[in-house]
C-alpha cells in the first residue's frame, strides 16, 4: 500500500524531532536533527533553515535529501525521499510555517533558540516505512475522522441560537464534540486594550469569566495576531503557554485581576481564531490532559466552527442594534432597602460592589452607565441601541461586540452572586435588577 | 584523529545516534544506531545498526564507506557530528550485550523525559546487528545555537 503524505499528519506535530540527511556534491553525508517539519500540501514539506548551514549548503549543491519523521502516537518511523525546490523568507506560507515552528519549538524546549529566518521547501518523491523486523505496524494509524454530517449538525446547533448566551454555549458544546475534550474557553478580542477576555468556558473548576490574556503573547495571544490556529500536542517540557495570569481568585479584590481558567496538567492545547468580516473577534481555546489530542481533522473542524461562531456573534450584535425601545415603565422597586456600595475607579474603569471586585475596562464603564441611568432616570430597562449612542462610554470600537460585552458583564455579576444583576430580556434588550439602595462613589 | 576524553565520555553515554550515508547517485539515507563503543587507543567509533531495519544504510556503507553520525543528548540537545570512512563487520556477543545495555539506559533516560518505552521501542531495533567502525576525520559541534556546525 502506498503511504500518502497526508496519512502522516501525526508526524508533523513537532513532538518527536525529525532528522534530515543530505550529501555534499563530493558525496560526504551530513546528518542532523530538525526542530520541525511542516506539511505544505500533498507533495511538499517545509523545513526550518536556521543554524545548520551545512544542510542548507548541501541541498543547494545536491538537492536530494532524506527525512525521517516519527508518528508521535506510537513512535513509528517513516522515511521521506525529498528534493529541495526553493527557500522562502516572506509571504503567507512562510508566516504559517513560522508560527507553527515557534509553537513546536517551544514544546521541545527550544522556543528561544529557534528564531526562524527562512524555510526550505522540498518536494516529496517517496514515502516508506522504517518498521523494525517483525514490527506489526506497516501503515500509519488513521486519525480520528470527523464526519461532515456531524459537523453540519453541530453548526446547525450554533446558527439556530438567537442570543449570545445560547450561541456561546452551543459553540462550547460543539468544540467538545469535535475534539472529544472537556475543557474549552471562548475569549473576546478587545483590540483597544490589546487583551483577550474570557467570556465563556466549560469544564473548569473556576469559570474565569472576565479573565484576560494579552494579545500577541502566549498560545492564545499569538493566535489572535497570527490569525490561524496554533497548537501544541505535547506540553511535557513546556511551561503552560497561557500562564500569563498568575493571581489566584482569592486576591482578585486586591489585584483586580481575575484568574484564567486553569488545567495545570494539560498536555495538548489548541487556539483557533474566530474571524468574521476580516477581523479577529475572539479565540476558541481547547485543552486536554492527553498527548496528541488535536489532529489535522480536529483542527480543520474547529476552524470551521470558530468562523461560523464569529459570524453568528457578529450578526447577533448587528441585529441587537435594531431592537426598538419598549415604553419603559418605572424601575421595579427593590425588595429591600439595604445599601449597596458601588465604587468606580476612573484610572482603569474598575468597579467594586460591596468591596467585591467586579470588572474593569469597557464592561466596567457599561455597568456604571446603566447604574447612573437607573439612579438618575429611574429606569431599569435598556436597549442595546441607546447604550451604543451613550457618550459616556467614549469608545469608538464599542459598536463591535456590544452584546457579547454585556453578556460578559451579566455573567460576571451572576458568578459573584451580587445584589446587582443584569437580565437579558430579548434581542437587544436588558433589565437591571438592583436589590437594595444604590450608593455610587467615584474614586481615582 | 584523536578523540578527547570528554568526547569519548559523551559518545559512550546514553545519547541518541543518527547515521547519514549516501549511495552511488549521491542520494542520502538515514539510520539510527542502537549503541556505540569507542576504542580509545586507535580512536575509532563502533556503532550498532540493525540490518533489516536500515538495509539501505548497510548497502551504502558496503559500497563506499562514507558515513556521518550525530550523537545527541536528549536532555539538553548537546550534539556532536563525526564524519569519516567506515568498515563493516558482523556483531559478536560483546556487541550484543553492549547494545542491550545501551537500549536499557536509553529507555531510562527517555522515560525520565516523559517519553514512554512503548513509543521509543521502534527507534532501538536490535535484530541482526551489524557493527560499523568509523574512523573520524572531521568532528563538528552540532548543539543548536551560535556554535552549531563549527569544527571541534
Amino acid at each position: 500500500m502506498t503511504i500518502r503524505l497526508r496519512d502522516l499528519s501525526a508526524c508533523f506535530e513537532g513532538v518527536i524531532p525529525s532528522i534530515i540527511a543530505t550529501a555534499s556534491a563530493e558525496g560526504t553525508p551530513n546528518i542532523s536533527y530538525l526542530s520541525h517539519v511542516a506539511l505544505v500540501d500533498d507533495d511538499h514539506v517545509a523545513l526550518s533553515n536556521q543554524f545548520f548551514a551545512k544542510t542548507g549548503a548541501n541541498v543547494r549543491a545536491n538537492p536530494h535529501a532524506t527525512l525521517l519523521v516519527v508518528d508521535a502516537r506510537d513512535g513509528a518511523q517513516f522515511s521521506l525521499g525529498v528534493i529541495w525546490e526553493r527557500a522562502l523568507d516572506t509571504g503567507p506560507l512562510f508566516d504559517r510555517v513560522a508560527t507553527q515552528l515557534r509553537a513546536s519549538s517551544a514544546q521541545i524546549g527550544m522556543g528561544d533558540i529557534m528564531r526562524l529566518k527562512a524555510v526550505d521547501i522540498f518536494r516529496v518523491v517517496s514515502v516508506s516505512t522504517c518498521a523494525p523486523l517483525g514490527g506489526d505496524r506497516q501503515i500509519p494509524l488513521d486519525s480520528r475522522p470527523i464526519s461532515l454530517s456531524m459537523l453540519a449538525a453541530l453548526l446547525n446547533g450554533v446558527t439556530e441560537k438567537g442570543d449570545a448566551d445560547a450561541l456561546l454555549e452551543a459553540m462550547l458544546d460543539a468544540a467538545r464534540d469535535i475534539s472529544g475534550q472537556d475543557h474549552a474557553i471562548i475569549l473576546l478580542n478587545d483590540e483597544a486594550r490589546g487583551v483577550l477576555t474570557t467570556v465563556a468556558s466549560i469544564g473548569y473548576e473556576r469559570a474565569g469569566i472576565g479573565s484576560e490574556v494579552p494579545t500577541g503573547t502566549g498560545l492564545i495571544g499569538e493566535t489572535a495576531t497570527a490569525r490561524h490556529p496554533i497548537k501544541v500536542n505535547d506540553m511535557s517540557r513546556v511551561r503552560r503557554f497561557s500562564s500569563a495570569v498568575e493571581a489566584s481568585s482569592t486576591n482578585e479584590n486586591r489585584t483586580r485581576i481575575i484568574s484564567f481558567p486553569s488545567l495545570p496538567d494539560a498536555m495538548s492545547q489548541i487556539a483557533v481564531p474566530m474571524i468574521a468580516y476580516g477581523s479577529v473577534r475572539g479565540i476558541l481555546f481547547i485543552e486536554s490532559r492527553a498527548r496528541m489530542s488535536f489532529g489535522e481533522e480536529q483542527e480543520a473542524a474547529l476552524e470551521i466552527l470558530a468562523r461560523q461562531g464569529a459570524t453568528s456573534l457578529a450578526l447577533n450584535d448587528a441585529l441587537a442594534f435594531d431592537a426598538q425601545p419598549r415604553p419603559s415603565g418605572p424601575s421595579t422597586p427593590p425588595t429591600n432597602d439595604r445599601p449597596i456600595g458601588v465604587v468606580s475607579h476612573s484610572f482603569d474603569d474598575s468597579v467594586f460592589i460591596d468591596n467585591i471586585y467586579v470588572i474593569k475596562g469597557v464592561a466596567g464603564r457599561l455597568l456604571i452607565l446603566l447604574l447612573n441611568l437607573y439612579l438618575n432616570e429611574g429606569r431599569s430597562e435598556f436597549t442595546n441601541r441607546e447604550i451604543r449612542f451613550a457618550d459616556e462610554l467614549r469608545l469608538p470600537d464599542l459598536k463591535d461586540n456590544l452584546e457579547t460585552r454585556l453578556l460578559l458583564l451579566r455573567r460576571r455579576l451572576e458568578e459573584k452572586g451580587l445584589p446587582i444583576r443584569l437580565i437579558h430580556t430579548g434581542r437587544g434588550r436588558m433589565k437591571l435588577i438592583v436589590d437594595g439602595t444604590l450608593v455610587i462613589e467615584k474614586a481615582g | 584523529m584523536q578523540l578527547s576524553a570528554d568526547l569519548v565520555g559523551f559518545l559512550a553515554s546514553p545519547v541518541m545516534m543518527i547515521v547519514g550515508t549516501c549511495d552511488a547517485a549521491n542520494r542520502p539515507s538515514i539510520a539510527r544506531g542502537s549503541g556505540a563503543a569507542v576504542s580509545v587507543g586507535v580512536d575509532t567509533v563502533s556503532i550498532f545498526i540493525s540490518r533489516p531495519q536500515w538495509p539501505q544504510t548497510i548497502a551504502n556503507l558496503r559500497e563506499n564507506g562514507r558515513m556521518a553520525i550525530t550523537f545527541a543528548r536528549p536532555s539538553d540537545y548537546v550534539s556532536y557530528q563525526l564524519k569519516g570512512k567506515a568498515t563493516l563487520r558482523d556483531a559478536d556477543a560483546t556487541d550484543i550485550v553492549r547494545s542491550e545495555r545501551y537500549t536499557a539506559d536509553m529507555f531510562a533516560v527517555l522515560s525520565n523525559l516523559g517519553v514512554a518505552v512503548d513509543l521509543a521501542t521502534p527507534w532501538f531495533a536490535r535484530q541482526d546487528i551489524v557493527v560499523a567502525i568509523l574512523e573520524p576525520a572531521e568532528i563538528y559541534v552540532q548543539t543548536p545555537g551560535p556554535r552549531a556546525g563549527t569544527a571541534l
